[in-house]
């Protein structure tokens, strides 16, 4: 546009007034081309004002840029002041109730960022909320030629929010294994991605490492070390080190430091062997190693592990649980956020963990704590080899039997199994006398426990409600 | 000091990062330098046998033969264009997502990104005028290099502010951006790569080709390159005028391409579509 302006202003000929000849063509032309000048100059300040201006700030509101100028480092334009203050009613996060502390200056941590190492916890969420904009799904009803022009000439209707993260509050501790469950769609990798500063939370308060992560997202990057759900960023035809090579230059780490530090991840990892394969050589598990190495090069206080065991095999699995839990949580004290939908995992792994389901924090504990929350009644099984009806009666009878349910083994026909819903762990032992006295022969007694799965059903399916352990 | 000398240090990893996988394509490597060897040879040829045709039109570039206009044309061409798409691998979905996870900041990854491919041009550069020095007779005696050198840098500098705005268009549209494919087609047609803009007013009367062509920042770098070969100086006014309209429009083009680029960036993180493909 600048270009074409002046090549305007300055004639296509290339010829200069003076060069014209006739004064009178001179007057002419002179007086033509500060006319256009004048013209254009309104013009361009009319649409500048008018239009741009409005058009850019409508934009930014919308999606929530100019609050995020400071975040986003220095703009070109230097939106600075006066946009900042536009956009201040749109971003009103509320003042988080239970935070410990929030790092004011990131000047504070720098070097090692030990000063407020005792006060803060290393993940804080409180009330974060994140929305998407997605297309409306059209109903049948609203299928048809005018619908259809209605929707994308007018545009009316068309896109509808998505609410992926609902007020989601909680505290993770140093040295934790935090687990975040929940089913396909819940949140869990748009609450890492926000957390990892790649997606922009719409409201609440996020601090890492004691970093709120709108103000400080440059610092909050350099507390986390983060393997998101695919091998993202990697070069097929470089080897394992020159990879991590690659991303430790990046990461600012000396080059003198930079191969040790390469090696010793790798042997964090177990990938020594494979250093010098070319990374597309790799298998799935591998690659989920060089993830994880990759994310440890800068020596982050925090881990952010989305689904880090998906698709390895059982025996992979294990060993890649085993050296996060010994060596990184243990030895190392790194705190690590780690979502999974494998209960069993998080069972095995987790210190405490938080059930998510459409975006929102369904229940918060310990697994063992969440599961009780789920346990609606005592439930002892005992297989027998006998269940008639007297039996069953005077099982009724028994104090503290609620109810009794007898079901045949198919497998295994003259096997029986009785469900005995009982009021408190008391009645086991004479429910165990009963079955011996009726005559009946006892194979197996034991309390049925529940697992984390059903847990995770019961609250996703039947129950909405926030629940915490706070045991 | 350690802050000055990291985004050079960081700039260095990426150009190692892409020799190293460039160059372990070894047969490739091989036959893209031959490459540029056999279509050095062909542009020369085209000019020589389209010579007397064109040498009305680039008579005021100096004592430069056709051959050699063409093959000024053809080099600065792979510059102008690897500027401009360079931005666009920024795009690439999970590489900027991956990057964004370091201390990198954007504009030493926008650079990083693209160091190789200039020193990949650089050497295709010494192949051009190799090939016209010895076989097409270029004089580089002739040559004014502080100019060639400074409008190389402005067009390049203009190259990138379209790149960049194009690069923030492909993270939104993901696959298209219709600002590489309008300005690629026209430049080619247009700008001057094969015969000058004066000529299109032998086939376009109204002269409104021409006219178009001067919208262009191609066209702009081409005219000076060639002018600069034919040993004309910074402050020769058939240089000065077009420097300071290209000068402008690269500030203008880079400080756009730039706020589009962040604008763009964060309404992808808004919409979590940075790793969309």
């Amino acid at each position: 546009m600048g270009g074409a302006f002046l090549s305007i202003s300055c004639g296509q000929s290339g010829k200069v007034p003076w060069q014209l000849g006739n004064p009178r063509r001179f007057i002419d032309w002179n007086f033509r081309s500060v006319g256009l000048i004048v013209l254009g100059r309104v013009f361009l300040l009319t649409v500048i004002h008018d239009g741009l201006v409005p058009w850019l700030l409508k934009i930014s509101r919308m999606h929530g840029i100019l609050g995020l100028s400071a975040a986003a480092g220095r703009s070109v334009w230097q939106t600075g002041t006066m946009l900042t203050r536009a956009h201040e009613p749109l971003i009103t996060p509320a003042e988080p109730p239970t935070l410990a502390c929030a790092r004011l200056d990131p000047a504070v941590g720098k070097g090692g960022g030990s000063l407020l190492a005792e006060t803060h916890c290393p993940i804080e969420l409180s009330r974060l909320t994140k929305t998407f904009t997605v297309k409306k799904q059209l109903q049948e009803k609203e299928l048809g030629l005018v619908n259809l022009v209605k929707r994308t000439v007018l545009r009316k209707r068309t896109k509808e929010k998505l609410t992926a993260l609902n007020e989601v509050s909680f505290k993770v501790e140093k040295g934790e294994i935090f687990g975040l469950l929940g089913p396909n769609g819940a949140g869990k990798t748009t609450l890492v991605k926000t957390l990892c500063t790649l997606l922009w939370p719409n409201s609440g308060t996020a601090l890492i490492n004691g970093y709120d992560i709108r103000k400080y997202p440059k610092e909050t990057r350099r507390s986390l070390g983060t393997v998101l759900d695919i091998h993202m960023g990697w070069y097929g035809r470089l080897s394992c080190r020159q990879n991590l090579l690659f991303y430790g230059q990046l990461f600012g780490l000396r080059a003198g430091d930079l191969n040790s530090k390469a090696k010793e991840v790798m042997e964090l990892v177990g990938l020594s062997e494979k250093a010098d394969e070319w990374q597309q050589k790799l298998s799935t598990g591998m690659k989920r190693k060089l993830d994880l190495a990759r994310a440890l090069l800068p020596d982050p206080p925090i881990l952010l592990l989305d689904e880090p065991t998906l698709g390895l095999d059982v025996k992979s699995a294990r060993d890649f649980r085993g050296m996060v839990r010994d060596r990184l949580c243990g030895e190392m004290g790194k705190t690590v956020l780690w979502t999974t939908h494998n209960m069993e995992e998080a069972n095995k792994i987790c210190d405490r963990v938080a059930i998510l389901h459409k975006g929102r924090l369904l229940a918060l504990g310990k697994p063992d704590g969440i599961k009780q929350m789920a346990k609606t009644a005592n439930v002892v099984v005992a297989e027998v080899d006998r269940a008639d009806k007297s039996m069953v009666q005077a099982m009724e009878d028994t104090p503290g039997v609620r109810a009794v349910s007898s079901t045949e083994s198919k497998v295994w026909p003259g096997l029986y199994t009785l469900r005995i819903e009982i009021e408190d762990r008391n009645a086991v032992s004479a429910i165990s006398a009963a079955i011996v006295s009726s005559g009946a022969s006892l194979y197996s007694l034991t309390m049925e426990e529940v697992s984390l799965e059903d847990a995770l059903i019961w609250m996703t399916e039947g129950n909405q409600g926030m629940k915490e352990d706070r045991k | 000091m350690r802050s000055v000398v990291l985004p050079f240090y960081q700039m260095y990893a990426f150009f190692r990062r892409d020799a190293v996988n460039t160059s372990s394509y070894k047969l490739n490597f091989v036959f893209s330098l031959a490459g540029m060897f056999t279509w050095a040879i062909t542009t020369g040829i085209l000019g020589k046998l389209t010579g007397p045709a064109l040498q009305p039109y680039i008579i005021q570039y100096g004592a430069q033969n056709a051959a050699t206009f063409m093959l000024l044309g053809m080099m600065i061409n792979q510059f102008l264009q690897v500027s401009q798409q360079a931005p666009l691998w920024i795009a690439n979905p999970g590489q900027l997502e991956r990057i964004i996870l370091t201390p990198c900041p954007i504009p030493v990854f926008v650079l990083g990104t693209m160091a190789w491919e200039y020193f990949w041009h650089l050497l295709s550069l010494v192949i051009f005028i190799g090939t016209g020095v010895f076989l097409f007779g270029m004089r580089l005696v002739t040559v004014n290099w502080g100019t060639f050198a400074v409008v190389l840098i402005m067009g390049i500098l203009a190259m990138w502010g379209l790149g960049i705005i194009s690069a923030a268009i492909q993270l939104v549209t993901k696959r298209w951006d219709p600002l590489t494919w309008i300005l690629t087609s026209f430049s080619f047609m247009i700008s001057g790569v094969f015969y000058p803009p004066s000529a299109l007013n032998q086939v376009d009367g109204s002269g409104a080709l021409y006219s178009f062509a001067w919208f262009l920042p191609h066209t702009y770098v081409y005219h000076m390159v060639r002018l600069a070969f034919g040993g004309y100086h910074l402050t020769d006014p058939e240089i000065l005028t077009p420097l300071l309209k290209l000068s402008c429009l690269s500030v203008g083009l880079f400080a756009a391409g730039w706020f589009v680029f962040r604008l763009c960036l964060k309404r992808c993180q808004l919409e979590g579509s940075l790793g969309w493909v």
